[in-house]
C-alpha cells in the first residue's frame, strides 16, 4: 500500500524510451537554474491547492492533460522508471520515496556516474540523456491504480454517490475496460476504496504537473500564470462554496421556473460556468440533491443547453457527443476540446534514428521527450525556439509533424516487409510514409486519395521522407477493386466530421449538421466495403484491413464497422494491437452492435490525450462473400481478459 | 507513363552525370532489384520494375506519382533536375561540399554559397561540377555547381561565391505547387 | 307553205360540224390545244354497257376535235399553190424547262480580282492608229503594230548584249508569256472544278496542305524514317508522324541494355570520328 500511496502523491507520468537494444531509459534534460525556481512553485502550489479544493476538477485535468501526452499510459510507466528529478522532488515532499528513485540516478550526479550505475548506453554529453536501466518488469495493476486514484481525485466530488444512480445497460458499454488496459477511467470504485487518501493526494494534485512537463523557464512562467489564474478561479470558487452551505443543499433555484423566461435572460457566461457545476453536482448525486418537483430530464437538457452556449457548441452537436459520456466525462471532454493537443513529430526510421533526430534538435534549441512507451518514433516536443516545420532537419525528411493519434491505425496496420498496401485516404501523408518507413521502403504502397489538390502535399512528403516504394494515385476510394486488388493490408482513415479534433478545427462545434453525418457515414460504409473488396484473403502475411476515423461518434464508427461486418460476412473483427484506449460500443442508444465490436478501439482527448480517434482492424479469411459458419460470431478474439464486474458498475453512470 | 526514347535518355544520363559520374552505372545496372525511368506527365520518374509494372494498372489521368521523381523535361526538351533527387544524387555523388551551420539557413532559402560557409569540399574540384551540398552532421540538403575550383579557392575573398544554388531542401516548402 | 325553215333546221340538226357545248372550250391554238371543262354523262360512264361506253367517249372525243378544228378555220390564211396555210398564234401555255438552269461559270483569278477591285471592262475598239505607218491596225495579233517580230531592224538599249539575238528573245518572252497563261487557265480550270465538287474546300489552303503532307512524307520516307537526316537549324518538329515509344512495361534485361548502351555513349563522350580505314590509306602513300 506504501508505494500506492506514494504513486497517488502526485508523482509524475514520465516517459520512457524504448532503445534499439530492448532497455528502457529514461531522458532527463538538465536545467539546473530552472529546477529551483521550479521547487519553489511547487512548494507555492502545495500551499494553495488545499485551498482550493472547490476548485473545478476541470482546470486539474486540463494542466495535466496540456503536459503529458497519453496520460494513462503515462502513468501505468509510472512503475516502471522514475526521472530522475521526479524522484527528488518527492524526496523533498517527505514523502517516501519509492524503492526505485533510490536506484536511480540523483539529478547532481555526473554523467560518469550514470553510465558506471546504468552501463549500457553511450550518453551524450549535450543532450544530457541519461537512460535508466529497465529493473522491473511493468507492474501494471500498481501503475492502473496510481492512476486510477488520480482520476479519482478528479471525479471524487462529483462520482462519490454514483452507485445510487440507475444506470442503464446501453451506458455501460462505455466503462466496460479490460483489466490490463490501463484507461483512466476505469476504477472509480477504487477511489472510493481509497477514500482515505483523497485528502493527502488532492493536496499533491497541483505538484503533479510541474513534475512531468519540461523544466524550461518560459515554462515555468507560464505555469506560474497559469497558477495565478487558478488561484483567482478558485478564490471565487470558494466563495460560491461558501454560498452554497449558506443555502445549505437548498438547490431549487439552480433551474429556472420558466423556460421562456430563461430565452431573454442576459447570458453571462461565468452563471452559466457556476449552473454547469451545480447542475453536474446534483446530478451526480441526484436522489439526495434533486428538487423533487424536477425531472432528470429537465436537468439534463438544462445542462445540455448551458454547455453549448458555455463551449459555442450547436445544439445539435452537443446532444451527438454528450450522449457518449457520463456527466463528469462529457465535462472533461468538452474541456479538452478548448486545450491543444501537444505537437508530436515521428522519426522518419527510413532516413535517421529517434536518438540521433532528437540530438540533431535539442542541439537546436528545441526542448523534447520520447512520446511515451507506446511508440518508439514519436516524440514530443514542449518548445521550439525554431519553426517546427521548417528546421533542416524536418526539409531533410528526417521527421513527421503528427498528431499522436495517427501513429494509431499504422500500428495497428502493422505492415510487414515485402507487401502489397493500399492507403486508401492518404493525404496528406503522415500515415502513408510511417507504413513505407515500417515496411522498410520494399513491396508496394499504393497511397490514393480523392482529393488532387491535397495530393501535392502527400507527393511532396513522400519525397522528402524518401520513400520509394508507392504509387500515387488519384481515385475515388470506392473505385478500389476495380483499378486494383489482391493487397496483404489496407488502411482506410476513412473521411469523417472530426468530432475528434475539435480542438484543431472548432467549426465542427457549430458547422455540422444531420444531413452532414448522413451523406458521412454514406460515404464511409461504401469505402469500407470497397477497402474489405479489395483484400487478399489468401495474402500468406496479411489479409488484414485497419479501418479508423478521427471521429468520436458511434454512427461513423461502431454503426459503420457492424454494416461492414453485416454485408461481408467473409471478414472478423480482431484485437487492434493497441494496449490502450477505450473498447468500442456493442450498444448504445438501443441500436445492437456485434459483439466483437469489443475489440475496436475508442480514444478521447481527455483521458489520452490525443485526439478523439477510432480504430478498427478485421481480418479476411475468404475471398467469397457468401456467409460461411465461419461468421464473424466466432471469430471473436479474446486475447484479453474479462473486465471486471465490479469495474462496469461503478464506472457506469446515467447522463 | 512511357519509357523515355534515347534523345531522352541521354539528356538525362548527361545531366545526372554532372552530379555522379560513372556511379550513374549503379543507378541503371542495379544488383538488388531492377530499376528503370518512367516519363509521366514530362517528369521522370525512377522506379523499381515491380512497382513500375503494378502502377500500369492505372490511368494516366489518375496516375500522379511513382517512385522517385528525380526532374522534369522543360519544353526545349532540356531535363531540369529536381530536389527529389537528393537522396539518390547523395548516394553516389563524386564531389560533395559540407556547409557550416550558419550558411546553411541561407542556402536552403536559395542563396548561392559564399566561400565563407563552406566547410568542406572534396579535393580537386575542378569548376563547374556537379556538387551535393552536405550541412556539417552529413544531411544532405541540395545540390549546385561549382563556381570555381578547389585550386582557385584559396585567393578568393570570403564573400566570393563558390557554388551556385540549383536545389535545395527548403523548395519541399517552398515550390511545394510546381515541383509535383 | 314555207318548208325552209324546217329544212334549215333539218339540215343544222344533220351538219356534222355544228357542236353544242354548254360551256364553251377553252383553246390554245399556239399549241394545237383546246380544253373541254364540260361534265360527262355519268350515266353512261357509270353504266355496265360498254359498247354504248365506247360510242359515247367517240362521240365526246370527236366532237371536241371538231370544235377545235372550226377554230382553225377562224385563223388568218395565206395560200399557196398547193394548200391553203392558217398561220397558228404565239402558244399561250408555257411549258416547262427540260434541262436544268445552267449554273454561272465560276470566275477566274482575274476576274475575282477586277470584282473586288471594281475593275471594269473597257470597250476598245479592235483598230488603232499607227503612227510610224501613218494607217490603222489591229490591237494585236501577227499585224498589230506592237509585234516587231518581223521588223527588218531591232533597236539595241545600252545594257543589251549585242551579240544575242533579239529576235529570238522576242520570240522566247512571248512563248514564256503563252505558257503562263496556259499555266493560269489550267489552274482556273483546276480550282473550278474543285470547287463544283466540294463548294466548302479552298482550293489554295488544300494545296498547300497537299504539299506540306508531301514533304512530311519525303521527309520520313527513308530507311530510318529519316531520324538521321540532317536537319535545318530550328526546323520546327514535323507533325503527324506518329511516334512510336518502346512497350511501357518491356522486358527488364531489352531496356537495361539500351540504357547501359546510351550511358557508356554518355560517359565517354562524342564517339571517335577518325575513319580508320581512310587513314590507314593515305599513310601507305
Amino acid at each position: 500500500m506504501g508505494r500506492r500511496q506514494n504513486n497517488k502523491q502526485g508523482v509524475p507520468q514520465d516517459v520512457d524510451v524504448e532503445k534499439r537494444t530492448g532497455k528502457t531509459v529514461t531522458k532527463r534534460t538538465k536545467f539546473g537554474g530552472n529546477r529551483t525556481n521550479r521547487r519553489r512553485l511547487q512548494e507555492e502550489s502545495k500551499n494553495e491547492i488545499p485551498t482550493t479544493r472547490a476548485l473545478s476538477n476541470i482546470e486539474l485535468t486540463r494542466k495535466r492533460q496540456a503536459n503529458d501526452p497519453l496520460r494513462a499510459n503515462g502513468a501505468k510507466a509510472n512503475g516502471n522508471a522514475k526521472k530522475v528529478k521526479v524522484g527528488s522532488s518527492a524526496t523533498t515532499n517527505g514523502r517516501t520515496a519509492p524503492k526505485k528513485d533510490a536506484k536511480g540516478p540523483l539529478p547532481k550526479r555526473g554523467r560518469n556516474a550514470d553510465i558506471d550505475e546504468e552501463g549500457e548506453e553511450e550518453l551524450d554529453s549535450e543532450a544530457e540523456i541519461s537512460m535508466a536501466e529497465d529493473e522491473q518488469d511493468s507492474d501494471a495493476d500498481s501503475g492502473e491504480e496510481a492512476d486510477a486514484a488520480l482520476l479519482a481525485s478528479d471525479a471524487s466530488d462529483m462520482v462519490s454517490d454514483t452507485e445510487d444512480i440507475p444506470q442503464p445497460a446501453e451506458k455501460r458499454m462505455l466503462w466496460d475496460d479490460e483489466g490490463s488496459d490501463a484507461s483512466a477511467s476505469d476504477d472509480h470504485d477504487d477511489a472510493l476504496l481509497d477514500d482515505e487518501f483523497d485528502e493527502a493526494l488532492d493536496s499533491d494534485l497541483g505538484s503533479d504537473d510541474f513534475d512531468s512537463g519540461s523544466d524550461f523557464e518560459a515554462k515555468s512562467r507560464r505555469t506560474v500564470l497559469r497558477q495565478q489564474r487558478d488561484e483567482a478561479m478558485a478564490q471565487a470558487e470558494l466563495e460560491d462554496a461558501q454560498l452554497q452551505t449558506n443555502i445549505a443543499g437548498d438547490t431549487l433555484d439552480i433551474l429556472p421556473d420558466d423556460d421562456a423566461d430563461e430565452e431573454d435572460q442576459p447570458t453571462d457566461l461565468a452563471m452559466v460556468q457556476m449552473r454547469i457545476q451545480e447542475i453536474t453536482r446534483v446530478l451526480s448525486n441526484f436522489k439526495e440533491m434533486r428538487d423533487p418537483s424536477r425531472s432528470r430530464a429537465d436537468y439534463v437538457t438544462r445542462l445540455q443547453k448551458d454547455l453549448a452556449l458555455y463551449y459555442d457548441y450547436s445544439e445539435f452537436m452537443m446532444q451527438k457527443l454528450y450522449d457518449l459520456f457520463t456527466v463528469a466525462e462529457a465535462l472533461e471532454f468538452f474541456e479538452a476540446n478548448e486545450v491543444p493537443r501537444p505537437v508530436i513529430i515521428r522519426t522518419n526510421t527510413l532516413k535517421s534514428r529517434r536518438r540521433d533526430l532528437a540530438q540533431a534538435l535539442i542541439n537546436r534549441g528545441v526542448n523534447l521527450d520520447p512520446v511515451g512507451k507506446w511508440s518508439k518514433v514519436g516524440l514530443q516536443v514542449f518548445e521550439s525556439p525554431v519553426p517546427i516545420g521548417a528546421t533542416p532537419e524536418y526539409l531533410a525528411g528526417q521527421y513527421m509533424i503528427q498528431a499522436a493519434s495517427s501513429f494509431l491505425p499504422v500500428m495497428s496496420l502493422a505492415p510487414k516487409e515485402n507487401e502489397r498496401i493500399l492507403d486508401m485516404c492518404a493525404a496528406p501523408g503522415g500515415k502513408t510514409t510511417y507504413i513505407a518507413a515500417l515496411m522498410k521502403n520494399t513491396g508496394l504502397l499504393v497511397a490514393n486519395d480523392a482529393n488532387r489538390d491535397r495530393e501535392k502535399a502527400l507527393v511532396a512528403n513522400l519525397h522528402r521522407m524518401g520513400v520509394k516504394n508507392t504509387i500515387v494515385c488519384n481515385h475515388d476510394g470506392r473505385a478500389f477493386p476495380k483499378v486494383m486488388g489482391g493487397f496483404d493490408r489496407i488502411l482506410l482513415d476513412a473521411p469523417c466530421s472530426g468530432t475528434g479534433v475539435i480542438s484543431k478545427d472548432p467549426s465542427v462545434k457549430m458547422s455540422k449538421t444531420s444531413e452532414d453525418f448522413r451523406v458521412l457515414t454514406h460515404l464511409q460504409k461504401e469505402l469500407i466495403l470497397a477497402g474489405i473488396d479489395s483484400i487478399d484473403a489468401n495474402s500468406k502475411t496479411g489479409g488484414y484491413f485497419v479501418y479508423s476515423t478521427c471521429s468520436i461518434t458511434v454512427d461513423e464508427n461502431e454503426d459503420v464497422v457492424n454494416y461492414a461486418l453485416q454485408k461481408r460476412p467473409n471478414v472478423k473483427l480482431i484485437d487492434t494491437g493497441i494496449s490502450f484506449g477505450r473498447e468500442g460500443f456493442t450498444s448504445y442508444q438501443g441500436k445492437h452492435f456485434h459483439p466483437s465490436l469489443k475489440s475496436t478501439r475508442r480514444f478521447y482527448p481527455h483521458t489520452h490525450n490525443m485526439d478523439g480517434f477510432y480504430v478498427a482492424k478485421f481480418k479476411k479469411f475468404s475471398n467469397t462473400v457468401t456467409s460461411d459458419s465461419k461468421g464473424p460470431a466466432k471469430s471473436q478474439i479474446k486475447s484479453k481478459p474479462k473486465p471486471k464486474a465490479v469495474k462496469a458498475t461503478a464506472a457506469a453512470s446515467t447522463d | 507513363m512511357r519509357p523515355l526514347t534515347e534523345e531522352e535518355t541521354k539528356i538525362l544520363f548527361f545531366k545526372l552525370a554532372k552530379y555522379v559520374g560513372k556511379n550513374l552505372t549503379y543507378l541503371v545496372d542495379r544488383p538488388d532489384e531492377p530499376h528503370c525511368f518512367r516519363l509521366h506527365k514530362e517528369r521522370v520518374y525512377y522506379v523499381s520494375e515491380a512497382i513500375m509494372r503494378k502502377s500500369v494498372n492505372i490511368a494516366r489521368n489518375q496516375l500522379l506519382s511513382l517512385g522517385t521523381c528525380f526532374g522534369k523535361f522543360t519544353k526545349t526538351r532540356k531535363f531540369r533536375l529536381h530536389v527529389t533527387a537528393l537522396d539518390y544524387l547523395a548516394q553516389y555523388a563524386k564531389y560533395k561540399v559540407w556547409i557550416k551551420p550558419n550558411g546553411e539557413m541561407p542556402f536552403l532559402y536559395g542563396n548561392h554559397i559564399a566561400k565563407a560557409h563552406i566547410g568542406r569540399i572534396t579535393e580537386d574540384t575542378p569548376q563547374y561540377q556537379g556538387v551535393v551540398i552536405y550541412n556539417m552532421a552529413d544531411v544532405p540538403i541540395g545540390f549546385g555547381m561549382t563556381a570555381r575550383s578547389t585550386a582557385e579557392l584559396r585567393k578568393l575573398d570570403p564573400t566570393a561565391v563558390i557554388v551556385f544554388h540549383q536545389a535545395d531542401v527548403g523548395e519541399y516548402l517552398r515550390d511545394e505547387n510546381t515541383l509535383f | 307553205m314555207d318548208v325552209s325553215s324546217v329544212l334549215e333546221s333539218q339540215k343544222q340538226a344533220s351538219k356534222a360540224t355544228e357542236v353544242q357545248r354548254v360551256i364553251p372550250l377553252d383553246y390554245d391554238l399556239g399549241h394545237l390545244m383546246a380544253s373541254d371543262i364540260n361534265v360527262l354523262d355519268d350515266k353512261v360512264l357509270g353504266g355496265s354497257d360498254s359498247a354504248a361506253l365506247n360510242q359515247y367517249l367517240r362521240k365526246v372525243t370527236r366532237e371536241g376535235a371538231q370544235l377545235l378544228i372550226n377554230q382553225m378555220f377562224d385563223l388568218p390564211t395565206n395560200p399557196t399553190e398547193t394548200s391553203v396555210l392558217a398561220t397558228l398564234p404565239e402558244p399561250k401555255l408555257v411549258l416547262p424547262r427540260e434541262k436544268h438552269v445552267p449554273k454561272p461559270k465560276t470566275k477566274t483569278r482575274w476576274e475575282r480580282f477586277a470584282e473586288a477591285k471594281g475593275i471594269k471592262k473597257q470597250k476598245r475598239s479592235a483598230m488603232v492608229f499607227d503612227d510610224a505607218t501613218e494607217e490603222y491596225k489591229p490591237r494585236w495579233g501577227s499585224k498589230s503594230a506592237k509585234n516587231t517580230a518581223n521588223d527588218w531592224a531591232v533597236p539595241l538599249a545600252e545594257k543589251d548584249d549585242p551579240f544575242a539575238d533579239p529576235r529570238k528573245k522576242v520570240r522566247d518572252e512571248k512563248k514564256e508569256r503563252m505558257a503562263k497563261n496556259q499555266r493560269r487557265q489550267q489552274r482556273n480550270q483546276e480550282e473550278a472544278e474543285l470547287k463544283d465538287r466540294l463548294p466548302s474546300v479552298d482550293p489554295r489552303a488544300m494545296k498547300k496542305q497537299d504539299l506540306q503532307r508531301a514533304l512530311t512524307l519525303t521527309k520520313t520516307s527513308t530507311a530510318s524514317l529519316g531520324k538521321f537526316d540532317q536537319k535545318l537549324k530550328d526546323e520546327p518538329r514535323v507533325k503527324g508522324i506518329k511516334r512510336k515509344f518502346k512497350p511501357t512495361a518491356d522486358k527488364a534485361s531489352n531496356e537495361r541494355e539500351t540504357s547501359l548502351g546510351l550511358l557508356k555513349q554518355v560517359i565517354d563522350g562524342p564517339k571517335n570520328t577518325v575513319n580508320v580505314r581512310k587513314a590507314v590509306k593515305k599513310t601507305k602513300m
